[in-house]
Formats: C-alpha cells, structure tokens, sequence
C-alpha cells in the first residue's frame, strides 16, 4: 500500500476530500524511527502533530496523583497523536514513544498554519477534529463529578478520573467510539 | 433587537477579528431574550446550540441524585453550550438567566449555513472555542491533582464528606470560571 492508499484507508480522514488527501500526502513528513524514540514529552511543550504509519506508540503518564506510571493506552497505524499542539502552546499531557521501530508522519505546527490559510476545507477539518477531542477529554471531568457528586464522596470522583485515565483498554476504546458514532459538527462535506 | 458590528466585536473580539467577519457572523446569530429564572439548557436534554451572552447574567448548575451543585455565573462576552455545539450530547449541567438576558444563538443549521459560505469563519468559531477549552483542561487538571495531593490519596482511602463548596469549585473550572478563589 502506498502513502496516498494510507492516506485513504486513515478513518480520521474520512471526511477528507481528494484534493485536501492529496494535500496531506505532500505536507506530512515520513520518517522512521527506533523503538524507545520519545515524541512528546509530559509536561513539555510541543508542536507537532503525529499519524503512525507502521507501528506502535505508547501514551503514557507519570500518576504523580496516583504515585504511578501508567500507560494509558497503545496506538497503531492509522491513529493520531500530538493534534491538540496544532493549535495550543502549552505542556502536553501525557509523553508518547515508540514501542517498536515506527513510521510515523508528521506535520508541525508551521506547516498546518500554512494549510488552515491555503485551504479552507482541509483546514475546517483539522479544526473539528481538534475541537471534538477536546470536549472528549473535558467530558471525563463532568462524568467524573457528576460520580462524585452522586456519592457526595470525592474518592469516587477521584476513582472515576482514574478509570478514565489509566490504561483504555480496546472495550474502553470501542466504548469512546460507540459514544462519538457519527456525531458531526455539520455534515460531512468538501467542495 | 438590533445587533451593531461594532458592539459584536466589542463583546465578542475572538469570534469577529475584522469587520467581515462580524459580517458574516452577525448574520448566522439568532438573539433570544430570557426572562429571569427563564431555563436555556437543561441537564440529560440534547443539547447543539452556543450560546453568547449579549446582556444579563446566567446561572449554572449540575445536579446529580437529587443533589444540586452551584457552577457559577456566565457574564456577558462568554459563552455556553460550546460542548454540545461541537459534540452533541445530552447537556451536563442547566443553565438559567439569573435576570432578563439576552443571548445570542448559533445553530446547528446557522452553522452549516455558514459552512457553505465559508468555512474559514467555522474554523475560527471552533478555534476561539478550541482555545478556551484546552485552557479549561489545564486549569482543571492541575486544580483536581492540588485536590488529591492534599487528600494523600494514594496513601488512603478516607471516604469523607468534602465541605460544602468542594464540588462547586472544581466544577466551576470545568465550566470555565477560571481564576475562582479556591
């Protein structure tokens, strides 16, 4: 399969028309990297965005609250990783290395300010997706408060974050999909 | 209710940074007014409409087994609804007027509307909120782990009743009320 099949077979890009894949195909940067090759750091700045081609990466934090690191989940060609630092300067959340040796494409932060002003469409699409992970990750606080609230007991609220936050597992990821289904902004459309 | 591009782009700068897009923006607004005590979103129901406040003052609240919880107030130049508008789902919290308010709404419809137009003013609605929501994380992410570093959580499990106001206060960074004395 070559990088414009990848491109296609990607399902975040689903809603990606040819010209934005094609976009893409020539704006990502394909490189190779060995295991153990750390990509975001917790707590460092970063700004870059990551697709894994070939591979697998682990999302990891330090649980300075829970007095552990865990690895919250493990990530495989086709998904993403690093979109929030498209558009947000600040510390990252967790730190992701390779788990093997890994080909990963990636697209800086430069270059995606570049194809917001370029394109419109490919740009919108960038957006949406950003704007949607992140109502995704507010939404483990609101369901864990609400847990807390429930039992008027804040270990509850502080065991909700921790099942939500520690390792998501496939039947947590499912879950997460199952939960998004095909919820869009608008529907999908290029021009 | 007339709506002036100079007085949107006073309230809502992030949204209209030059004229056409206050323009454009202004068009796709719908403004509502709220009597006071009037409901404008209410918890478990779907919720896909932003809301700006023009004018006025709003309530939050989240209830849970019957327990209600204060999430602060939403002035005018702010904003609710932006979970649902970018992820519908059912609402997590009510929002009320505290007194006769204006709001100014912006549809799912409106939005596709704007789509066709023009999809680099979508891009901006859904950064300026982007933005505010990555802030919120942060803040409510370093706010919860002072909350459990002062419990010794990981050194035991006392299941004790916070203080009143404990909850309040960590839900008022999820909403956005930033910079709350806790």
């Amino acid at each position: 399969m070559n990088f414009s099949q990848f491109l296609h077979s990607v399902p975040a890009f689903m809603d990606f028309s040819e010209s934005e894949l094609d976009i893409l195909e020539h704006t990502l940067m394909v490189k190779d990297y060995p295991e153990g090759h750390v990509f975001v750091k917790e707590g460092k700045a970063a700004d870059e965005m990551y697709l894994i081609v070939r591979g697998e990466v682990a999302v990891s934090r330090y649980h300075d609250e829970f007095c552990r690191q865990g690895v919250l989940e493990r990530l495989h060609s086709g998904e993403l990783f690093g979109l929030i630092s498209l558009i947000d300067q600040g510390p990252r959340s967790a730190t992701c290395t390779a788990e093997s040796e890994v080909t990963v494409a990636s697209l800086p932060r430069a270059a995606f300010e570049l194809l917001f002003q370029s394109d419109a469409w490919l740009g919108y699409h960038f957006q949406h997706m950003i704007a949607r992970q992140l109502v995704r990750d507010l939404r483990i606080y609101t369901d864990a408060l609400q847990e807390g609230i429930a039992a008027q007991n804040r270990y509850r609220m502080y065991k909700a974050l921790e099942r939500s936050t520690t390792y998501r597992g496939p039947e947590r990821r499912d879950h997460d999909r199952r939960r998004a289904g095909d919820r869009r902004l608008v529907p999908p459309r290029s021009p | 209710m007339q709506i002036t591009l100079q007085e949107l782009q006073q309230l809502f700068p992030t949204f209209c940074r030059d004229a056409d897009c206050a323009s454009s923006f202004v068009d796709i607004l719908e403004p509502l007014q709220l009597r006071a005590g009037e409901q404008l979103i209410t918890q478990g129901e779907r919720s896909d409409t932003l809301y700006l406040v023009w004018s006025g003052r709003l309530i939050q609240s989240t209830e849970s087994n019957q327990i209600k919880i204060d999430l602060g107030e939403t002035l005018p130049g702010r904003w609710v609804g932006e979970l649902g508008f970018i992820d519908p789902d059912d609402a997590a919290a009510t929002v009320a007027a505290a007194e006769d308010s204006v709001v100014l709404a912006l549809t799912q419809k409106a939005l596709d509307t704007l789509l066709e137009r023009s999809p680099n003013e979508v891009s901006t609605i859904l950064r300026v909120l982007s933005l505010d929501l990555a802030e919120r994380l942060r803040v409510t992410r370093k706010h919860v782990l002072s909350k459990i570093k002062e419990d010794e959580y990981a050194l035991s499990e006392k299941p004790e009743k916070p203080d009143e106001g404990w909850f309040s206060r960590i839900g008022r960074r999820i909403v956005g009320h930033v910079g709350e004395e806790s």
